[in-house]
């Protein structure tokens, strides 16, 4: 089980893209950085409907895009630590 | 010994990482780890042969290619779809490598150690 982890949003790299074609049924992807811009997009938001997404929070607020994406699992780098040692290892893209 | 994956997503030549790519997967070859090279996407376009990078004045590591076997990497792959995708027959690659499906990808990927994506 891995973390896939997205740092470029959809629009400007193939990151995201190419991540969702090569990852496992039970990985995780972690937006950070201008990866949360994804989420806006009824494009991204329908291709990841059915897999377990978060959004690095400082990079959400940052952004102006708290209620936006409330809907979203918003984590803060405590969790990250945390969700990076439930997973066998992380996949920077 | 660890199983290390190197990821070649991107074009070659319009930024270095196809060459650090290759610099880090003949690196940690030479330090007994066990190294696969996946291409997928815009990096099947390393695999193409007679290029001539010195042409746009960036440094020909594709030539490089050529010493995999010498460093013992063995385990070659690229994905169908991408290569597909460019139209790109295994005689127009400069490499012999293993034709793989997307799926293929992601179980090499859940199967090594680490994964590293240029």
């Amino acid at each position: 089980m891995n973390l896939h982890h997205i740092q470029t949003s959809a629009k400007q790299d193939n990151a995201l893209a190419c991540c969702l074609k090569y990852m496992g049924k039970q990985d995780a992807i972690l937006l950070s950085g201008n990866g949360v811009n994804s989420l806006l997009l009824p494009e991204w938001q329908e291709r990841l409907a059915d897999i377990r997404v978060m959004a690095l929070k400082g990079d959400v607020e940052a952004r102006g895009l708290s209620q936006r994406l409330g809907h979203y699992t918003v984590i803060d780098y405590d969790t990250f630590v945390q969700e990076s040692l439930k997973h066998d290892k992380v996949i920077t893209w | 010994m660890k199983k290390v994956a190197i990821v070649f997503r991107r074009a070659p030549h319009g930024s270095p990482h196809g060459r650090e790519a290759l610099d880090l997967a003949l690196l940690s070859a030479s330090f007994e780890q066990e190294v696969s090279l996946i291409f997928v996407d815009d990096g099947v376009l390393n695999l193409i042969k007679d290029q001539q990078p010195e042409r746009v004045g960036a440094k020909d590591y594709i030539a490089t290619f050529g010493a995999l076997p010498l460093y013992d990497v063995d385990t070659v792959l690229a994905c169908e779809e991408s290569l597909l995708e460019y139209d790109l027959e295994p005689t127009e690659l400069t490499i012999e490598v293993e034709k793989v499906s997307p799926s293929m990808i992601t179980e090499q990927l859940t199967q090594v150690d680490e994964v590293l994506v240029f």
